[in-house]
């Protein structure tokens, strides 16, 4: 019986990507109903699946993480975020602190550095005082 | 011939200096700060000084211990650090504050970010103090303002009250792409009217296993915004979760009376229906959802699913 509700809606609205798409009957999470893009759910199975791979667990833990913490970092975030960081891994840039950057600095860098600090276009140096 | 060239050429260059002074954002809230207040500073927000490359840990702390949990730049380093990359990432930011069980929710423009400190919350940004071409990335957290002086306060580094030049911030924090965040307790909202970006802060808290801190949140939203309905599917979800299916349930169904082809809050509906053994009623409910979307592989197999289950 419930069987045949299925065949015969099929039929009646003609569906044809039952057979490609293997969807996972499962409820509809908020954050794809916020963008209205279930598809993006995808992009968290692709990413689930990669961080399973030897190599990436190696690079994960090469990192200094933890690949189960990693997978855990993931799972906090939505559908739509999981994309954006699969898209852009490597740009992403981290937070890191002043002292190893100033110590590497050359001299001509830091020159600059003061002369745009200056120019109120940065701040690298709590001494200057920007010109306004 | 070299005087007036000289003279020609410093003029240049101080026009130089002014047209790279005023930043935009800060120049149009100074001239116009609208219903915005002239100044705020938060007293409230605890300082953790930074240690070697521990900015985000200590910048996430500080708001996190201002929300109320008690947290240290040590206890949370280890969800939000990336030894590889000496640093921590945006997102590892937004994923710690959701597992702790607090509402991230991402500020956009300066306007936004002074209204949110005004309103209470300190916010979280993040900076390229240098150029461009050579990043020196860093977080830190607002914690006040002043228009009429043109500055920013901020907990940043080892200083406790950094006071910059709002021009210099609004550039190193544009060169971020300007990513601020607040983490607040679930039951306070930010000030920015971004709904979307509110919902994504509550549906995050879903995501990270945080169900009692997510139905807070959307009750929150339903009181600012009655009329959201992702709200009531979200919150449905989260009772869903919490295994509490009547009153999830009850939330499908309120989602459904405000939108009535909204066919996720159907097929979810399906599912709290078929966990309470009313497998003709989500028959029902499944059949919404695949007639409302002309038969998506997703709720013909919700059909099939609830279908098969036991009485």
């Amino acid at each position: 019986m419930k069987r045949l509700i299925v065949i015969v809606l099929v039929a009646v609205f003609g569906f044809q990507s039952l057979a490609i798409v293997p969807a996972q009957a499962a409820m509809v999470a908020t954050g794809d109903v916020i963008t209205e893009d279930a598809s993006l759910a995808s992009d968290r199975d692709r990413l689930n699946t990669l961080m399973q791979r030897g190599e990436v667990r190696q690079e994960l833990q090469r990192q200094g993480i933890d690949p189960d913490e990693a997978a855990a970092r993931v799972a906090a975030l939505s559908d739509a975020e999981v994309a954006q960081v699969t898209a852009r891994l490597d740009e992403l840039p981290a937070g890191q602190s002043a002292i190893g950057v100033i110590v590497g600095a050359a001299v001509l860098v830091f020159i600059i550095l003061l002369v745009t600090d200056l120019l109120c276009l940065t701040h690298i140096f709590n001494f200057t005082r920007c010109a306004r | 011939m070299a005087g007036p060239l000289r003279k020609g050429g410093l003029i240049v260059a101080l026009l130089l200096v002014v047209a790279a002074c005023s930043a935009p954002q800060t120049a149009r809230l100074v001239e116009a700060p609208g219903e915005l207040p002239l100044r705020a500073a938060l007293d409230s927000v605890p300082f953790f000084p930074q240690e070697a490359y521990y900015c985000g840990p200590a910048a996430l702390a500080m708001t996190l211990a201002w929300s109320g949990l008690n947290e240290t730049p040590d206890s949370i380093a280890p969800s939000v650090y990336t030894p590889g990359r000496e640093g921590s990432l945006t997102p590892d930011i937004v994923a710690a504050a959701r597992r702790k069980g607090r509402l991230a929710v991402e500020i956009r423009g300066l306007d936004n970010l002074l209204a949110e400190v005004a309103a209470g919350n300190p916010v979280l940004v993040f900076q390229n103090l240098a150029l461009p071409w050579w990043p020196q990335w860093h977080f830190a957290v607002v914690t006040g303002y002043d228009l009429e002086r043109r500055e920013i306060i901020l907990h940043s580094g080892t200083t406790e009250r950094l006071v910059t030049h709002l021009d210099a911030f609004e550039r190193t924090w544009g060169r971020s792409g300007q990513w601020a965040l607040v983490t607040l307790p679930p039951d306070r909202l930010p000030a920015s009217d971004d709904r979307r970006a509110v919902l994504f802060g509550a549906a995050g808290l879903e995501q990270a296993g945080q169900q009692q801190a997510a139905v807070t949140a959307y009750q929150a939203i339903l009181i600012r915004w009655p009329d959201e309905t992702v709200a009531w599917i979200g919150q449905g979800n989260a009772w869903f979760a919490l295994e509490h299916y009547a009153a999830a349930e009850e939330a499908f169904r309120t989602a459904i009376t405000r939108a009535p082809e909204t066919a996720a809050a159907w097929n979810n509906l399906a599912y709290a229906l078929s966990r309470q053994g009313r497998r003709r009623e989500a028959i029902e409910a499944a059949l919404q959802a695949v007639a409302l979307t002309g038969g998506h592989a997703v709720y013909l197999d919700t059909l099939t699913e609830v279908s098969e289950a036991s009485q």
